[in-house]
């Protein structure tokens, strides 16, 4: 077992200064929405063009492609698991969320919610949507990798766009209006 | 016997929130106790190796690791500790609520996730298989934690990053 020095070095100091971290509001802090693959409606900026199944990765390192949450025994409740998030985090309010599922080979697999100013992970099975992470778009995004500083959670805007494009080509949107998939007689 | 977490207001305690709140809970997919605890093994390794170097983590020289934990943009929802977010406290205290629940057919898996993230948090050692000091994790996919860090391995959903090996001043 590798030991990297006495635990005496284990301090007890407190009281840290605050370091500035740069901060970008996205404007669409209030909800991402996949409902459509068609692209841009009117007044909004072009879609990104869909990229192949190897190269959406948020990431584009790790080598992770998006899968089926329907066909994964694991993530086929994915709908369930949005509207119990959706109902925790905007109780009464009509969403349009966009779910997706990324896997690196066998090291891992997980599942992306979009919207309500949120991306939150989801890890599958009984586990909530949200743990361990769930970013709030509007104080969670960076500009870029230079202003992360080692930060575990923060993500760069660029990260949020693929992403987001990601989400559209490859995912399943799950809508939480009170008259989602009724019928208007 | 109930299990209780460390005082808050120990490095102890404040270690074992955050593994609670970063390690993937047994209802998650693809769940081990193993797996989580080399993640709670590497998680306190990142934590006590910032101590060696806090300045490139957003805390001040001499730092403590309750002041590696505070800094600012590093640790979700922990910046105000022992202050910390309402919806990791509540995840945590649903956690303990299924742990002290005797006719809850989780509460074994429970426990022992809870007793793991509190005996890691008590190790007098840090346990770094890295090739350098593990300094970072990131959510899988979610990209590197900036320029210098090398990808160690991927656990539980977490990937772990270390950077060159520093002696503590």
């Amino acid at each position: 077992m590798p030991y990297r020095g006495d635990v005496s070095w284990k301090p007890r100091r407190r009281g840290g200064r605050p370091v500035g971290t740069a901060i970008v509001v996205l404007t669409l802090a209030t909800g991402i929405a996949c409902a459509t693959r068609s692209g841009a409606t009117r007044g909004e900026p072009p879609a990104a063009a869909c990229p192949s199944a190897e190269a959406a990765s948020p990431d584009q390192t790790d080598g992770a492609r998006p899968f089926d949450l329907a066909a994964n025994a694991d993530f086929a409740g994915y709908e369930r698991a949005v509207r119990n998030f959706a109902a925790r985090t905007s109780p009464g309010q009509a969403e349009d969320y966009c779910v997706v599922g990324f896997a690196s080979g066998t090291d891992w697999r997980l599942a992306w919610v979009l919207g309500g100013g949120h991306i939150a992970v989801w890890s599958g099975g009984d586990a909530e949507v949200g743990q361990p992470r769930d970013l709030d778009l509007s104080t969670d995004v960076v500009a870029s990798e230079s202003d992360l500083h080692g930060s575990t959670y923060l993500v760069t805007r660029e990260w949020v766009d693929r992403l987001t494009t990601g989400c559209r080509c490859f995912g399943h949107p799950v809508s939480t209006k009170p008259n989602a998939g009724k019928r208007k007689d | 016997m109930a299990i209780s977490l460390p005082d808050a207001a120990t490095d102890a305690g404040a270690e074992t929130r955050v593994l609670l709140a970063e390690v993937p809970m047994p209802s998650a997919a693809g769940y081990t106790l193993a797996l989580a605890k080399t993640a709670m093994q590497y998680m306190d390794a990142v934590l006590w190796n910032r101590t060696k170097k806090p300045t490139a983590y957003g805390a001040k020289r001499g730092a403590g690791l309750v002041d590696i934990i505070k800094a600012p943009g590093q640790f979700a929802g922990f910046q105000n500790y022992p202050s910390y977010s309402a919806s990791i406290i509540k995840r945590i205290q649903e956690a303990m609520d299924i742990t002290n629940a005797a006719k809850d057919k989780r509460s074994a898996a429970y426990a022992d996730h809870i007793n793991a993230a509190i005996e890691r948090a008590n190790a007098s050692e840090v346990d770094d298989p890295s090739p350098g000091d593990l300094t970072g994790w990131r959510t899988a996919g979610h990209g590197s934690p900036g320029s210098g860090f090398t990808a160690y391995q991927t656990v539980l959903g977490n990937t772990f990053y270390w950077v060159p090996y520093v002696e503590r001043k």
